[in-house]
């Protein structure tokens, strides 16, 4: 490093004998902008280029050489998170090339990314007047007003980011999850599809397409989403998106479930209960403990519970168990010890009838 | 130490053969600076140059420190001499705060000890810049393979510098008038690496015409060693700093 990269200096150092007279008053725009190209004049002379920020406060100058472009230092800045730094040498670029649509972009998702979603959505609506094509832009004011809460203006810009760009995927799973929320399922799925076709190995995609297809419904569809369900808690296992795929999936079996019985008390399952109680009486709480422990472990990797030939063994306890046998011993385990426990799936009618059962 | 260029092994041959003593390496994590080196004294075998490990090659940081020891064994025994800062120098540094800068109730507080503060950093640049930038002079026309790590150090130095104009605690920054020296050495790297923006920043802080002045006091005067006190002499008065420290007879 031979020169220096940036530096800050407090406007109550600088020397207001540089500037001309008539721009010597701190605060104004004459003196901002005379003290802009003071020091790009002084930085050209030697071969490189200024970018300047002057607020009420401080002076911000960044110096790089006078081929680059001072977009890619700023877009390093933002990659690695300085967003609160990065902004004023793209209001300072801005001023310089107020037509430059990829610089207006870029500041209007820095302020979205700082919560001033009003200086977002002004800087990106100006980014898509000079630029229409520009989907980017247009998924950010979508994106704004989303996050400001104001879903009913956040559609059309998702849709004209589509319009401007059909194959980017992003676009597409942004207009879909907003489909989603405003019950538009057919139309969400058709996004969601296309999306996928762009991103294929994205996991919010797919879970997006997953969701999309069971809010359509109909068998062939459920079991789709089914299958994008279980390749996201395959390929992603332990993240957030995982995890909502497996409590749509343990959703699914439920309704499965009671569906197999047309709604009502499954007989089967209340005796697994009852079982289950009389073991743990048997062996107490530690052991119960223990065997609910282990059930709720190996449903993390999946249980089948439609499945009545699918056969699983326990370390804790012996023999061979279907899916949905172990999810009633896990039941019941966790309601002998804690009755308000939230297990995941309902099986109450199931335990409550065991209970009564046994009492007699 | 390993791995140090054949130039800095040269030097290092020229301390022991100045002083009869030969430099000690010790490593410090702790340490704020990346190199300082300690003379041998009290009967001490050796000299003891202790550095921070970095990823930064130590050649030209050895070179530096042990062009402060070579100078000083340049002069006579009767012509060294020891800088010996005024414990009391923090107390110049507070009216430069006050009347310098609008003050309110939160910053009086810390006003004497940030005083100190400022009074020791500005002692060590008047000690170390004037006779390091005849160092680094020395360096850049006898040792040229070390050229590039020079480059590299002062281009670090500059960076660290120029942020001082925007340092502050609270509403305490550092007086204007202090900045000279750090300016003076901003004209001199400009000379050295060609740049030419170095100084940039110290013009906008309405500092260059002292930087000016210290360098002009840097170029006129000679540059042999025995003029060293005089340099840091001279650039003290042009600061209104000679009242703030004292020269020692050099003990062994």
């Amino acid at each position: 490093m031979s020169s220096i990269t940036s530096f800050n200096l407090p406007i109550s150092r600088f020397d207001l004998n540089l500037l001309p007279a008539s721009a010597r008053k701190i605060g104004s725009d004459a003196f901002k902008l005379a003290v802009t190209m003071h020091f790009a004049a002084q930085y050209a002379a030697k071969g490189q280029q200024a970018l300047v920020s002057v607020d009420d406060e401080e002076i911000q100058v960044l110096t790089l050489p006078a081929d680059s472009d001072p977009l890619d230092f700023v877009m390093t800045m933002l990659q690695n998170g300085r967003i609160k730094e990065a902004v004023p040498y793209l209001e300072s670029m801005v001023k310089s090339d107020p037509s430059n649509a990829q610089v207006l972009y870029n500041l209007g998702i820095a302020y979205s990314e700082m919560g001033q979603f009003d200086e977002a959505v002004i800087r990106l609506k100006r980014a898509v007047q000079l630029n229409p094509r520009h989907a980017h832009a247009w998924t950010g004011i979508g994106v704004a007003y989303q996050r400001m809460g104001k879903r009913e203006l956040a559609l059309e810009p998702m849709e004209k980011a589509v319009e401007a760009d059909p194959e980017d995927g992003y676009g597409r799973r942004n207009l879909g999850a907003m489909l989603m929320g405003l019950r538009r399922y057919d139309e969400a799925l058709a996004h969601f599809r296309e999306a996928r076709r762009a991103l294929p190995h994205d996991a919010q995609t797919i879970y997006g397409l997953a969701a999309a297809l069971d809010a359509v419904g109909g068998d062939d569809k459920s079991d789709e989403a089914d299958e994008l369900h279980q390749i996201v808690i395959r390929r992603w296992p332990g993240s957030e998106v995982a995890e909502l795929a497996r409590s749509a999936r343990t959703k699914r079996a439920h309704i499965s479930m009671r569906a197999k019985v047309g709604g009502g008390l499954r007989p089967d399952v209340m005796m697994y209960i009852a079982s289950a109680l009389d073991t743990f009486e048997t062996v107490g709480p530690a052991k119960t403990q223990q065997i609910a422990f282990e059930i709720a472990m190996k449903g993390q990797q999946g249980l089948d519970i439609n499945d009545p030939d699918q056969k699983y063994t326990l370390n804790s306890l012996p023999g061979k168990y279907s899916g949905m046998h172990l999810v009633s011993i896990m039941y019941a385990g966790m309601k002998a010890m804690d009755p308000d426990i939230e297990t995941g799936i309902d099986l109450e009618a199931e335990y409550g009838a065991a209970m009564a059962m046994r009492r007699k | 130490m390993k791995n140090l260029r054949a130039a800095t092994k040269g030097i290092l041959k020229r301390v022991e053969q100045k002083t009869g003593k030969s430099i000690e390496f010790v490593r410090d994590d702790q340490m704020s600076l990346l190199a300082t080196l300690q003379i041998a004294r009290n009967g001490a075998d050796f000299h003891v140059l202790r550095y921070r490990p970095s990823n930064e090659p130590m050649d030209y940081l050895v070179a530096f420190q042990a062009g402060f020891v070579l100078r000083l064994f340049e002069n006579e025994p009767s012509q060294r001499f020891d800088f010996a800062p005024s414990p009391t120098a923090g107390q110049y540094v507070e009216p430069l705060l006050t009347t310098t800068q609008f003050l309110g109730p939160a910053d009086t507080q810390p006003l004497c000890e940030f005083a100190k503060f400022i009074a020791q950093w500005a002692l060590l640049n008047l000690r170390s810049l004037p006779i390091g930038m005849r160092i680094d002079s020395w360096i850049a026309i006898e040792y040229p393979e070390l050229k590039d790590l020079q480059l590299t150090s002062i281009g670090l130095q500059q960076q660290q510098n120029v942020d001082l104009l925007s340092y502050k605690l609270g509403k305490l920054t550092i007086p204007t008038p202090l900045m000279g020296s750090i300016g003076a050495y901003a004209l001199f790297a400009d000379r050295m690496t060609d740049a030419g923006t170095f100084a940039i920043p110290y013009e906008a802080a309405g500092v260059l015409s002292q930087a000016e002045e210290l360098l002009d006091i840097w170029d006129e005067l000679p540059v042999d060693a025995d003029h060293d006190c005089l340099l840091v002499d001279s650039w003290a008065a042009k600061l209104g700093m000679s009242s703030w420290y004292t020269w020692i007879p050099y003990r062994p």
